[in-house]
């Protein structure tokens, strides 16, 4: 069965993006069958991360929910793309036309839509996990994407703002009785190895952390070009990236 | 793509407006947490200077240094 997991946060900047492509090229790496799709539909930037240009992203979600392409062309196999010996990794993107996002600000969309997705990429390619990179924020757009999903990672940093946001999100979420954890990125390297961080982070925020994962300049650096575990296998970011999947992994087999 | 307003009576996106207008968040208790989170934050800092104090207070024992160490790497 397709698991679907929302990688979101309450506030931009996180690291979401980031997360989800690097997260999706070690589970694929792992062996697994991984679609990512970038649902932050008013400011897509995956593809970006993917190096995925115009010429390779023929359909995008828009096409599709405009009637204008099936829900399969716009699922992109990138498993070669990337170099990937093992598993496999589909992408669905998005528009970063700026008339397709105002047309679907003005007009909404499906909120069957997510539900749509993730039987397609089980239906066509027994996709074992869907990542869903949503917009930041509690707007219903967003929840709709969260709320439609099996279990949401919630990316937070270590502000106020942050933490704060994210207690709200874990309370909104609890409301829909969905299950949530937290992931806490981009932590001071100093803070990063403090062994109770984690748990009093999850007291205070209300949803387990399940990773604790530094800050690094190179991976701000390497934004974007490409997917940084790819490239650097032997970065200490790659481990925290490849625990955090070996815990998602437990928690789905769980 | 766009569903009619009877199907969206009873549809995910109205609960969500409905769940967010009556969630009544009690402010006080976010304002605690972020109190509670900035504690946390200071004392995980003094740990950290205490924990370097004494680093350095044995590296003057042992006649060492971190600094003349990495420049020796």
């Amino acid at each position: 069965m397709t698991v679907s997991v929302a990688v979101h946060s309450y506030r931009g900047g996180t690291g979401k993006s980031t997360t989800t492509a690097n997260l999706a090229a070690v589970l694929a790496a792992m062996g697994l069958k991984v679609a990512t799709v970038d649902l932050d539909l008013t400011s897509p930037g995956l593809h970006v991360i993917y190096g995925v240009t115009a010429n390779l992203l023929k359909h995008t979600l828009n096409d599709y929910l405009y009637g204008k392409c099936k829900l399969s062309d716009t699922i992109l196999d990138l498993t070669r793309y990337l170099g990937l010996s093992r598993g496999k990794l589909y992408f669905l993107g998005s528009s970063m036309k700026p008339e397709e996002i105002a047309r679907l600000l003005k007009e909404g969309y499906d909120e069957n839509l997510f539900r749509k997705i993730v039987e397609e990429l089980e239906r066509l390619y027994n996709v074992d996990l869907v990542l869903f990179d949503t917009h930041p924020g509690l707007t219903e757009d967003t929840l709709l994407s969260v709320i439609s999903s099996d279990l949401s990672l919630l990316i937070t940093r270590m502000d106020k703002q942050d933490i704060t946001g994210t207690y709200i999100t874990a309370q909104v979420l609890k409301r829909f009785k969905k299950v949530s954890y937290a992931v806490l990125n981009m932590v001071p390297p100093k803070f990063a190895s403090i062994p109770e961080l984690a748990s009093e982070v999850s007291r205070l925020v209300g949803a387990p952390v399940i990773a604790v994962i530094p800050f690094y300049e190179d991976v701000l650096e390497h934004r974007s070009h490409g997917v940084f575990v790819l490239k650097h296998p032997r970065h200490t970011f790659t481990t925290q990236i490849v625990k955090l999947a070996k815990r998602i992994v437990s928690i789905i087999r769980g | 793509m766009k569903v009619s307003k009877d199907k969206q009576d009873d549809s995910l996106r109205n609960r969500i407006t409905s769940v967010l207008s009556s969630m009544q968040t009690d402010m006080a208790k976010v304002e605690n947490i972020v109190a509670e989170f900035e504690k946390k934050i200071e004392a995980i800092m003094n740990k950290i200077d205490d924990l370097e104090r004494r680093v350095s207070y044995l590296e003057s024992l042992l006649g060492v240094s971190r600094e003349s160490d990495e420049e020796g790497a």
